[in-house]
């Protein structure tokens, strides 16, 4: 009788880590139905990873906000291990400093994979904000770091804009076809459920691609949360 | 006395691949060759996953490096003598054959109005007897070898960067700058009962490759997971006591690649060869 190729266990592997840090405006524009729809996105963001086991064991998540200062809101890990925050209202737009507190963090946990010997996908930075920033924000000083960050393949980034979001500020910090960064996205109305749909779809994808692999992350047309193709 | 040998091997598309909207060739390729009644050759290759000629790289390469290692090897004695050769003059010869394949592909670049960087791929190779295995590699992928004791081990560690994914190709400048980092030859010795080569899609299922340890440090062990090995070798006897051809078995191989259940699921390419002593 003919043996077969083997069908049983696998051998016990480790995922490589997909680090994502969500940079959030919490700003008084926020408040109300958007800030509403930004929460009830976070959750279905942290439903639609978690029932992808692939994923869920990948994907290194940090939340962190802006409004007149900066906050923590998650610290990076696997979906599994914190829920995801409910972001409060508090103040203006020190945009340039959320973000930066972003890059930071970022390059912290860059630091503790290499020294636990872990290997890890080129880090995503996505911005979501409603508005612009603050007069005393250095937008240019920004725009320069993530030239130079994504130019130097440390993050990648992705800038989303929610209605009143001044998309000319985005357009200008953002640095299209860099790696994987993407170009500034406005958000279709308040969908924020939509837009965490995408997010987690997206990164079911790129978390199980090769690394600098060209992969298509074109949501459908019907679950198109921006207002325009991306 | 020589023994028989049977080789099966397959590449197919990664689940990634198949389903993206544009879909994406495989960019996997393999080739083998029993070049006399003693020695074989065996190549692997994987096609860079952002480049969108690293199909052809890739096929390119399998072809030519077995028709450029057969020319260089014909004509020098260990192979002619059936000895093994010491690791400098391998070296060597790998060397100079992976810098003609290089060329060579070069030159079929600007032939075809192809940019030379976009057919980047890895090369994944063994030259072997019932006697020695003789192996060199540029960037990821895994190989290993069953000895007369049984026992499984590597043959190769893989070139990773730092960033998941993340490797060298025969078409990067750098590793035609610093061979010593980029190219590594290897000569074994012993006995051979099997020997594997396998891209990187292969790797989490027939390796152990990525753990932690009590110290919550990561490595990579590069351990032959020898259920898997061993039970697809013996099914690769079974078939040829059973009178199965290698080119029937390579098909069920391919068909396993795609559609087992472990399998099913992996995004990347797929690539593993075989070859069994018997």
């Amino acid at each position: 009788m003919e043996a077969n190729f083997y069908d049983g266990e696998q051998p016990q592997n480790f995922e490589q880590k997909c680090p994502v840090c969500i940079v959030v405006d919490r700003s008084g524009s926020m408040f109300g139905e958007p800030i509403d729809n930004l929460n009830k996105g976070l959750v279905v963001f942290e439903e639609q990873i978690s029932k992808d086991t692939v994923t869920a064991s990948r994907l290194d998540i940090a939340v962190v906000s802006f409004g007149s200062d900066t906050k923590l809101e998650r610290d990076f890990g696997l979906i599994d291990e914190a829920a995801m925050p409910v972001i409060g209202i508090s103040g203006s737009t020190k945009l340039v400093d959320g973000v930066r507190h972003g890059i930071k963090l970022i390059s912290e946990r860059k630091v503790w994979y290499k020294s636990t010997g872990q290997t890890y996908y080129r880090p995503f930075l996505i911005l979501i904000t409603d508005g612009g920033p603050d007069s005393d924000q250095d937008v240019d000083g920004l725009a320069n770091e993530i030239k130079q960050l994504t130019n130097n393949k440390n993050i990648n980034f992705w800038p989303i804009g929610v209605q009143g979001a001044d998309m000319n500020m985005l357009a200008k910090i953002a640095a299209p076809g860099v790696g994987a960064s993407l170009p500034p996205m406005k958000l279709d109305g308040l969908n924020f459920v939509e837009l965490f749909k995408f997010l987690s779809a997206s990164f079911s994808i790129i978390s199980k691609s090769k690394e600098r692999e060209k992969v298509d992350i074109t949501p459908k047309k019907e679950s198109n949360p921006f207002q325009f193709t991306v | 006395m020589n023994k028989n040998l049977s080789i099966i091997s397959a590449s197919v598309a990664g689940r990634g691949h198949l389903e993206s909207i544009k879909p994406i060739p495989c960019q996997d390729a393999n080739k083998w060759k029993k070049l006399n009644s003693n020695w074989s050759i065996a190549i692997t290759s994987d096609g860079a996953g952002s480049y969108k000629n690293s199909h052809i790289g890739s096929l390119f390469v399998v072809n030519d490096l077995i028709k450029v290692f057969e020319a260089e090897v014909s004509n020098l004695q260990w192979f002619i003598n059936q000895v093994t050769p010491d690791e400098i003059e391998w070296r060597q010869t790998a060397i100079f054959c992976l810098k003609e394949t290089r060329d060579n592909l070069y030159k079929y670049a600007m032939l075809n109005g192809l940019d030379f960087k976009t057919l980047g791929c890895t090369v994944n190779l063994a030259l072997f007897s019932n006697q020695t295995i003789l192996s060199a590699h540029i960037g990821d992928g895994r190989a290993c070898y069953k000895d007369a004791a049984g026992e499984w081990k590597s043959l190769i560690t893989p070139f990773k960067g730092e960033e998941a994914g993340s490797t060298v190709f025969i078409t990067t400048d750098w590793c035609w700058e610093c061979l010593d980092e980029s190219i590594e030859s290897r000569v074994i010795n012993t006995e051979v009962i099997a020997v594997v080569l396998l891209s990187d899609g292969m790797e989490s299922y027939s390796f152990t490759c990525y753990v932690k340890d009590e110290n919550d440090n990561f490595t990579d062990p590069n351990k032959p997971f020898e259920p898997f090995l061993n039970a697809n070798v013996n099914a690769i006897l079974s078939m040829r006591e059973n009178g199965i051809s290698e080119k029937i078995a390579s098909s069920k191989w391919k068909e396993y690649l795609r559609n087992n259940k472990n399998l099913i699921n992996e995004m990347d390419d797929k690539t593993m060869l075989i070859g069994v002593f018997h």
